[in-house]
């Protein structure tokens, strides 16, 4: 199993979650209700599976720095609530990029995953400005989701 | 240039009426498109054939509603009821300049966005976004060989001048004081 897949992530999560919470973790799981990171989790696996399953013409390249990313986004998912990501917002571009954006009221970012195995940061501000930033795989994606959730 | 639709109102006919170059601050300009273009968040926008209608400042004879006139002759259809507009104003033009220009450099290509007056027999307000890539204009015909080739620097020039356009959309106006901030750390 892959240190970065989403399954991973689960078993690492449930399993740091049943040291830390003990007794309470399993409380929570029997009155079915959810976690601050299952709920995240969970998300994030869907999404995941959603888009790989709605486009299914990505290349390896933008696969690998989707899944590099939503690792980070797990991470972050820590400390920023999820309901403020809008995680949902992906599309395909013409171009066959995916893009996953966001809107905030200062205006839309967007992260573009091209067949060449760019990521490329667009900022689009509502008061005119514009930010851009084109980047590899080796990017950290922690710092760039919170550019991307910066703004 | 005489226009022959009879349904196309006075006002739009260009007749002997000249073109106007300069732009003016506070000028609207109402672009005809798909409901799909206004969706955000705006990626769907064409890089070729970006036409719509200035107003010249002058809100009450050239309004908004002059771009859903169809001016094409041996079509039946008078009016695009299916489509919708979004305006915007031209908010600011560095000094000396007449109209709106954005130049954009990716490698050894070279594209330039310039705002002109274009009138057509039949719509003496209508203007277009000319891109250029070098000093081919760019046109529905020649879009594929000349900006849509499958390159990365193509792609991103492509990028780049759809990040001004989708700007203008979202913003509802027109600065080109306004650079693209690009960031190299994060």
């Amino acid at each position: 199993m892959e240190i970065n897949s989403l399954s991973f992530l689960t078993n690492e999560l449930y399993l740091r979650q049943s040291e830390l919470f003990g007794n309470d973790y399993k409380e929570l799981e029997n009155n079915s209700t959810y976690s601050f990171n299952e709920l995240s989790i969970s998300n994030l696996e869907e999404w995941q599976n959603s888009i790989l399953q709605k486009y299914n013409s990505l290349n390896e390249l933008q696969i690998e720095n989707l899944q590099n990313l939503l690792f980070s986004l797990f991470k972050i998912l820590e400390t920023i609530n999820p309901d403020k990501l809008k995680i949902n917002d992906d599309l395909l571009t013409d171009e066959n990029d995916l893009l996953l954006w966001r809107e905030s009221y200062k205006g839309i970012s967007k992260l573009f995953f091209n067949e060449y195995g760019n990521i490329v940061y667009v900022f689009n501000g509502n008061d005119g400005k514009k930010v851009r930033g084109v980047f590899n795989n080796d990017v950290d994606y922690e710092k760039l989701l919170y550019k991307f959730l910066s703004l | 240039m005489i226009c022959s639709l009879n349904y196309i109102p006075d006002h739009l006919h260009t007749n002997e009426k000249p073109i106007i170059e300069q732009f003016q601050i506070g000028e609207k300009l109402f672009y005809r498109c798909k409901p799909e273009n206004l969706q955000k968040p705006y990626d769907n926008i064409s890089l070729y054939d970006i036409s719509h209608n200035r107003n010249f400042n002058d809100s009450e004879t050239f309004t908004e509603n002059d771009v859903f006139y169809n001016i094409i002759e041996d079509d039946i259809r008078e009016k695009y009821d299916d489509l919708n507009f979004i305006s915007f104003y031209i908010k600011n033009l560095s000094a000396g300049n007449q109209t709106y220009i954005k130049h954009f450099i990716v490698e050894d290509l070279t594209a330039k966005i310039t705002l002109k007056h274009s009138p057509e027999a039949c719509m003496y307000p209508h203007s277009v976004l000319e891109i250029c890539v070098g000093d081919i204009i760019i046109n529905r015909e020649n879009y594929m060989s000349e900006l849509g080739k499958k390159s990365q620097k193509f792609k991103t020039l492509r990028s780049l001048i759809r990040q001004e356009l989708t700007s203008l959309i979202q913003t509802g106006f027109i600065d080109d004081s306004i650079e693209i901030e690009e960031i190299t750390e994060l």
